[in-house]
């Protein structure tokens, strides 16, 4: 029997193999999309992994080496930059021969020693030494190799030093081994949810777009079992006949899916999810999660493929005699209202008991809204079929509404992967905006993208004596491209603590105009700055300074030089910097690394978002070409009959967008309603405040529904005019 | 007088609220040839339909020899179309995803019987109603009458009891059903089948040994068996 049926999927010559085909690339692209999905979790532990090492102290939790068979190593950890990438700066000092070798070095760079990651490497010999390279003093020695790189862009360099060179600067550590921990990215349980619905968004229609591939010739597929029920074959033979064809189709599409994934695996390594691209290797498919989609996807289409029989009564005189579709009633609306209510009535306990089983429970709650969505569906469709009936004063426009009306099931089917799309995408979009918008705090003003900023002291830290920082002043107003210098000076007579509520500074208020920032009415009066969000690109004025402040006599804290806004300037300026105060605990950082970084997790989230946005519709419009078409062909003697009757071709077409694009745009639109209704409903609980989704959701959101609808029609109007032509109808 | 091989006793199948059969009664005996006659929605192919176990009567009895075709389980009336019962249908019911061997093949192939006996079979009937060197032709690429003689053979093919022929020249010129209707006439009382025809064409019911009129639902004349 299951040969019989490797012969039927195969048999049909040119009609069915691209059939076959249709329905094995609609199975290949969901394959495709959930492999991605299934990388995504590995990859970004990968990057967590590979980045174990800067977090090395004293007391590792997971020592790459025996402690105890190892001789001590200096080592300090500081985080650089050049245009907007960090630069990772390890300087490393051996107290022994056996010190511990950080992963991807060879050998440790002795005093006078570099080794840069390639991408470093490249970078220096591209740019004037004065941009970058006079900051790592030292001969190249050694390449660090890609088990110490996050990505295969990263910007990493170990500096070599003698032991008295490091021992007693800030932050060194004495280390005997390696960590190999990686830290977990710190998500919050918003942003946890965040990425489980962004999921949850891509995931159902892939589904629904699986489900819809495996039903394309579900039509033709019937009128054959039918034959094969006149000449005996069983119920169970027939399901099995359906099933094994069905599952060919689905095998085929999963293995070209496993196909395209390895070919699209080194692009989608590109992807910059956290802020950096990945190395190939590290998109690993777990076993586990290849066998589940790679068993997974022909188990949905078979299971489709049954579901699909049930709704027809295939008997040994065919398909035509089925019973015409029950209409729904409005009882399909309790699902939906009882799961709203479960939801409501649930979510303030689940998130006052937070942790992991109330996270799942909410996603379990969520399920079952969707399913109630898609329970209710047919019923709103019918409704927006009776409104096209009653308000149609066209034939297409009726004829839409007498279907919808007529199948309602049917009708709905064919936009159920964009409904959902829409419904899980806004909550996405929505709880995205509300995540990551940054609330903004008064009286604080932003220092320009422009500037270059940096912080001389730390807790306790010897402060640069007035005559260093003034050379440093007279060094940096002299590079060309540089249009101002705040400089800022330590008013007490000790070193901060740590313990201060404010980090009170005082310059000129020259200094301060020539920097863009606050207007002052004498430039030669002194003010008083706070400047502890000073590395959050951030200055807030506190007022007048005690009179008598001399600030050219006061130890230096740190400076803001404002530039051109040329990489090639600030690049110099950074240096320079560095070069003449070469040991504070902060390297010197520019404005827009700091408003980048301000936003990088805004940004992260609203990519992250805009992608499942798009890649949902995508697949939802793929899957309503897919249904339209099937609708198309499973109606192909009545289409054909109209066109015999003599309807124009364009108004069956108009037949074919009312029907679709009338109840797409109203449940749509309630899904979106419904969807920003139960985001909303979550961030109140949460106590978070309500933001509107970025304004890209809606241009994505109208664009994607306008390009679907599009893509279905564009796709259908050859097969409608080669369904209903003159020559065709005459058969039917 | 021998029992009939089939019988029909007051059966009434309805569609909605419209009435097929209102009452039919039918013998027809092992080996003999009857035609069905009526004009178009008479209820005669329901009858058919409802003898050959495809549709269940709403009312009524309805028997294959010994046994209640009309309390037969769905697998068990598919058992028996498969191998007691041919059917001849007006559009051929081909698979057309099958090419023409294996069509005919199919009710051996759904029975469980190995494929080279099953090939070997098709061949020999293939001979028979001229259709050899069709084999690997799909239905498509066949004419009317090369499809319908498919079906014959088909019908023949695991040696029936009875064929059941809806209006099997329904679709092909005259010259062509003359030869479709002697080829399956000839053939079934060769293996010694009990045919039931439906047809609205007198010729075509010539071919009968008998021949019975069903109008409004009922059979107008009950006839036994010779």
């Amino acid at each position: 029997m299951t040969r019989l049926a490797v012969r039927l999927a195969f048999g049909g010559g040119r009609e069915q193999w691209v059939r076959l085909a249709v329905s094995a690339v609609g199975v290949a692209l969901g394959v495709v999309l959930l492999l991605l999905a299934a990388v995504v979790f590995p990859a970004l532990r990968a990057h967590e992994a590979r980045d174990a090492w800067l977090h090395t102290s004293a007391h590792n939790a997971r020592p790459a080496q025996d402690e105890t068979r190892t001789d001590p190593l200096l080592l300090r950890v500081r985080f650089d930059g050049y245009a907007g990438k960090d630069v990772v700066v390890a300087e490393v000092a051996p107290l022994g021969p056996r010190a511990p070798l950080p992963p991807g070095l060879s050998r440790l760079p002795g005093p006078g020693e570099v080794a840069a990651s390639p991408a470093l490497a490249r970078l220096m010999r591209q740019v004037p030494g004065d941009q970058l390279a006079d900051r790592f003093p030292g001969r190249i020695t050694g390449t660090v190799g890609d088990a110490a790189l996050k990505s295969p862009d990263a910007l990493v360099v170990f500096v070599g030093h003698t032991p008295a060179e490091l021992r007693g600067k800030p932050f060194v550590d004495e280390v005997r081994s390696i960590e190999s921990q990686g830290f977990s990215v710190a998500l919050s349980r918003f942003g946890r949810m965040v990425l489980a619905l962004g999921g949850a968004a891509l995931l159902m229609p892939v589904l629904v777009l699986i489900g819809t591939a495996t039903r394309l010739s579900a039509a033709r597929r019937e009128q054959r079992l039918a034959a094969m029920r006149l000449v005996g074959a069983t119920p169970r033979q027939i399901r099995l006949v359906a099933v094994v064809e069905t599952v060919i189709g689905a095998a085929a599409g999963t293995l070209l899916g496993f196909a395209a994934f390895a070919v699209a695996r080194p692009f989608a390594a590109h992807a910059d999810i956290d802020g950096s691209p990945f190395f190939p290797a590290d998109l690993r498919l777990s076993w586990w999660a290849a066998v589940l989609i790679g068993s997974g996807a022909p188990v949905m289409a078979g299971v489709a493929a049954l579901v699909s029989l049930r709704r027809v009564q295939v008997s040994p005189l065919g398909v035509t005699r089925q019973a015409t579709p029950a209409r729904p009633s409005w009882r399909r609306l309790i699902p939906l209202a009882a799961s709203t209510a479960l939801f409501a009535a649930s979510l303030p306990v689940l998130v006052a008991a937070g942790g992991e089983g109330p996270l799942w429970m909410m996603a379990g709650a969520l399920t079952l809204l969707i399913a109630g969505i898609l329970v209710a569906g047919p019923w709103l469709t019918m409704g927006v079929g009776r409104l096209l009936t009653a308000v149609s004063r066209r034939v297409p426009t009726l004829l839409a509404g007498h279907r919808l009306t007529g199948n309602p099931a049917a009708g709905f089917r064919a936009i159920s992967g964009l409904v959902l799309a829409v419904f899980l995408v806004t909550m996405a979009s929505v709880a995205t905006s509300i995540a990551v918008t940054p609330v903004a705090d008064p009286g604080q003003e932003l220092l320009p993208a422009s500037s270059v900023g940096a912080q001389f002291l730390y807790h306790g830290d010897p402060l640069p004596p007035a005559g260093q920082a003034n050379a440093l002043s007279a060094r940096v107003r002299a590079i060309a491209g540089v249009t101002g210098l705040l400089d800022l000076r330590w008013p007490a007579a000790a070193p901060p603590t740590g313990s201060e509520r404010a980090l009170t500074v005082v310059t000129r208020c020259a200094g301060l105009r020539a920097a863009g920032l606050a207007g002052c009415a004498d430039p030669a009066a002194v003010v008083s700055l706070d400047a502890r969000p000073l590395g959050n690109g951030i200055i807030q004025g506190i007022g007048p300074a005690a009179a008598g402040t001399a600030p050219e006599r006061l130890p230096v804290f740190g400076v803001l030089v404002s530039t051109d806004g040329r990489r090639s300037t600030m690049e110099t300026v950074r240096t320079a910097i560095e070069r003449a105060v070469p040991d504070p605990v902060w390297l010197p950082w520019t404005g827009d690394e700091v408003k980048a970084q301000n936003h990088a997790q805004a940004d992260q989230w609203t990519r992250i978002g805009d992608a499942v946005l798009l890649a949902a519709l995508l697949m939802a419009g793929f899957s309503l070409a897919v249904s339209v078409a099937g609708g198309l062909v499973e109606r192909k003697r009545p289409f054909a009959l109209l066109r015999l009757a003599g309807m124009r071709p364009a108004d069956l077409r108009r037949v074919l967008l009312a029907e679709t694009a009338g109840p797409l745009v109203t449940v749509a639109l309630a899904s979106a309603a419904l969807g920003m209704a139960v985001v909303s409903y979550i961030a109140w609980v949460s106590g978070a405040r309500w933001q509107p989704p970025d304004p890209s959701y809606w241009w994505i959101l109208g664009g994607g529904l306008a390009l679907s609808l599009g893509v279905a029609m564009a796709v259908t109007t050859p097969l409608l005019g080669r369904l209903t032509s003159l020559e065709t109808a005459r058969f039917e | 007088m021998t029992m009939p091989l089939l019988r029909a006793r007051a059966v009434a199948k309805s569609f909605g609220a419209t009435p097929a059969l209102r009452g039919a009664d039918l013998d027809v005996a092992a080996g003999e040839v009857l035609a069905v006659m009526g004009p178009s929605g008479s209820g005669k192919s329901t009858l058919l339909h409802c003898l050959a176990g495809i549709l269940r009567p709403d009312q009524g009895e309805m028997w294959y020899e010994d046994r209640r075709l009309d309390q037969l389980s769905e697998r068990e009336r598919s058992q028996l179309r498969r191998d007691e019962f041919g059917f001849v249908f007006q559009f051929g019911q081909l698979v057309p995803e099958l090419p023409v061997a294996e069509n005919v093949m199919l009710p051996l192939l759904l029975g469980g019987r190995h494929r080279r006996e099953a090939r070997a079979a098709a061949a020999a009937l293939l001979d028979r109603l001229d259709l050899a060197g069709l084999e690997r032709r799909r239905p498509g690429e066949l004419s009317g009458g090369q499809a319908q003689r498919v079906a014959v053979a088909r019908a023949l093919v695991g040696r029936p009891r009875v064929i059941f022929a809806d209006e099997p020249t329904g679709s092909l010129d005259s010259l062509s059903g003359e030869k479709v209707m002697d080829l399956l006439v000839d053939s079934a009382r060769e293996q010694g089948a009990t045919v039931l025809l439906v047809t609205h064409e007198a010729r075509v019911a010539a071919y009968a040994d008998r021949e019975v009129v069903v109008r409004d639902g009922r059979v107008a004349a009950l006839a036994t068996t010779p």
